[in-house]
């Protein structure tokens, strides 16, 4: 099987993340905060944070906590924050895992406005300056999980502050693959997830909350310490109650520290440089429409397109049973974005890429769409 | 040929409102079983790939399927699931 579906969850893992999650299984487990004589593997999730600190550019890593992904993250920050006063300015390339819990809010039914995107994916600094509300949490997802396209988020972040707005960038695609630069855009929360191009395993993945910034847990129960407090006052919050996902952590540290080994730098390059070959290929396949950025322009590893009288699962469904080739097709839960896009109720084919690919995979696939495109002319 | 089993498919359509089930046949799909399903819509049939793909498309329904493999895919409207029973009487007829 090739495997070109890594924005779904990343495949193969690098040996580290194997070998680190094994390895945490052969101990003896250890608690946060729960000192049982076993030495650092008791460190491993504040190892991790301050790794994930190093690769997402945020200075204050305890901040950040571990979650079972992007999903629970999301909602942590919409459940727990207070809304009263505040709207939602979400943008069109949301995923459901930030709209659906936006839209099931009971405070936020009426005060959700959506910042549209153009046909490539981009969200404009204007459209936030532009918005109505006096406070309001900007959500904007930095590496869209349909096209690749990466929101200029300095920009965007600039134009969120200058309208004293808080910011909650989704980092779940780009987080391992593109520079995050958190507190360089002024993120007051970012979303992570760690089963993506961090390398870690499904199941893992975080949030950073801004210092000073007050959320409600989702969760309340055993921490390890302050155990006679029952209630908890704002400032006081944890988040990370009940017995850790701490094999997955350990793993999650293998794959950041392994990121950041190679470097997020180079692997963009690398992806880009891959990336954009693709793309030029495709883009010669008669049939093939492309969409998202162009090939030469700056994304994430995923591309998004159609073949002319196949609908997007059609394709995958050839690729999948009659090449081995796995991809995703249809709305890849981010819904509104199709609109922008003109792709309808169907969707497109999605292919992703992570460092571990290989060019004669890429070939593979499209030597896969040459055969079915003259198929098609026939 | 012979359908031996249908499944509830490992792709869901949920998000568009449709359901896909799989459908198992008793040996490898022939062009003559793909064949069977021709009459039921609109047809199309990729002969000249390495592995041959054929589709139909009814207003409530989609078939996919490629000539050697052990199952067929049919998506079905919410509404229509119905006409599971029909696709797999024309199947086996």
């Amino acid at each position: 099987m090739i495997y070109l579906n890594n924005a779904a969850s990343s495949w193969p893992k690098p040996e580290c993340v194997r070998k680190a999650f094994l390895d945490y299984m052969d101990a003896p487990p250890c608690g946060q905060m729960r000192d049982s004589g076993l030495g650092e593997t008791g460190d491993i999730p504040d190892k991790c944070r301050r790794s994930l600190g190093r690769l997402l550019g945020i200075r204050e890593w305890q901040r950040i906590f571990f979650t079972s992904g992007a999903t629970e993250a999301a909602n942590l920050f919409i459940q727990g924050l207070n809304w009263e006063g505040f709207h939602a300015l979400v943008s069109q390339t949301e995923h459901n895992s930030v709209l659906r819990p936006i839209r099931n809010h009971p405070l936020l039914q009426e005060k959700v406005t959506i910042l549209p995107c153009d046909r490539k994916g981009y969200v404009s600094a204007e459209s936030i300056i532009d918005a109505a509300p006096e406070r309001a949490v900007v959500f904007i997802n930095h590496c869209s999980n349909v096209t690749g396209t990466l929101q200029p988020m300095e920009e965007l972040g600039a134009a969120a502050k200058k309208r004293g707005y808080l910011l909650a960038v989704d980092v779940s695609q780009s987080a391992g693959c593109v520079p995050v630069e958190g507190d360089k855009w002024q993120a007051d929360i970012l979303i992570i997830t760690g089963h993506k191009s961090l390398s870690g395993l499904q199941g893992t993945g975080g949030i950073y909350i801004r210092p000073g910034l007050n959320i409600k847990p989702l969760k309340y129960g055993g921490t390890g310490k302050d155990s006679e407090k029952q209630v908890y006052q704002e400032g006081e919050y944890e988040y990370e109650p009940g017995t850790q996902n701490m094999a997955g952590i350990a793993a999650l540290k293998a794959g950041v520290d392994h990121i950041l080994n190679l470097g997020v730098e180079n692997i963009h390059e690398s992806e880009q440089r891959k990336m954009e070959w693709l793309l030029q290929e495709l883009s010669s396949i008669r049939g093939v429409q492309l969409y998202g950025p162009g090939p030469d322009e700056n994304r994430g590893p995923l591309a998004g397109f159609n073949m002319k009288g196949l609908s997007p699962s059609e394709l995958s469904y050839l690729l999948a049973y009659g090449y081995e080739i796995a991809v995703r097709s249809g709305l890849q839960c981010t819904p509104l974005m199709h609109t922008a896009l003109g792709t309808g109720a169907l969707g497109l084919v999605r292919v992703s890429i992570s460092h571990m690919t290989g060019m004669e995979e890429l070939m593979a696939l499209v030597n896969a769409l040459k055969e079915i495109s003259a198929g098609m002319m026939k | 040929m012979k359908i031996t089993e249908i499944r509830n498919s490992m792709e869901q359509c949920n998000e568009a409102g449709w359901q896909a089930f799989d459908f198992f046949v008793e040996r490898p799909l022939q062009e003559e079983d793909i064949m069977k399903l021709k009459p039921m819509g609109s047809f199309l049939y990729l002969s000249s790939l390495k592995t041959p793909f054929f589709k139909v498309d009814g207003d409530y329904f989609h078939i996919k399927g490629i000539k050697g493999n052990g199952h067929f895919r049919v998506a079905l409207h919410r509404e229509h699931l119905g006409y599971i029973d029909e696709i797999k009487m024309t199947a086996e007829s």
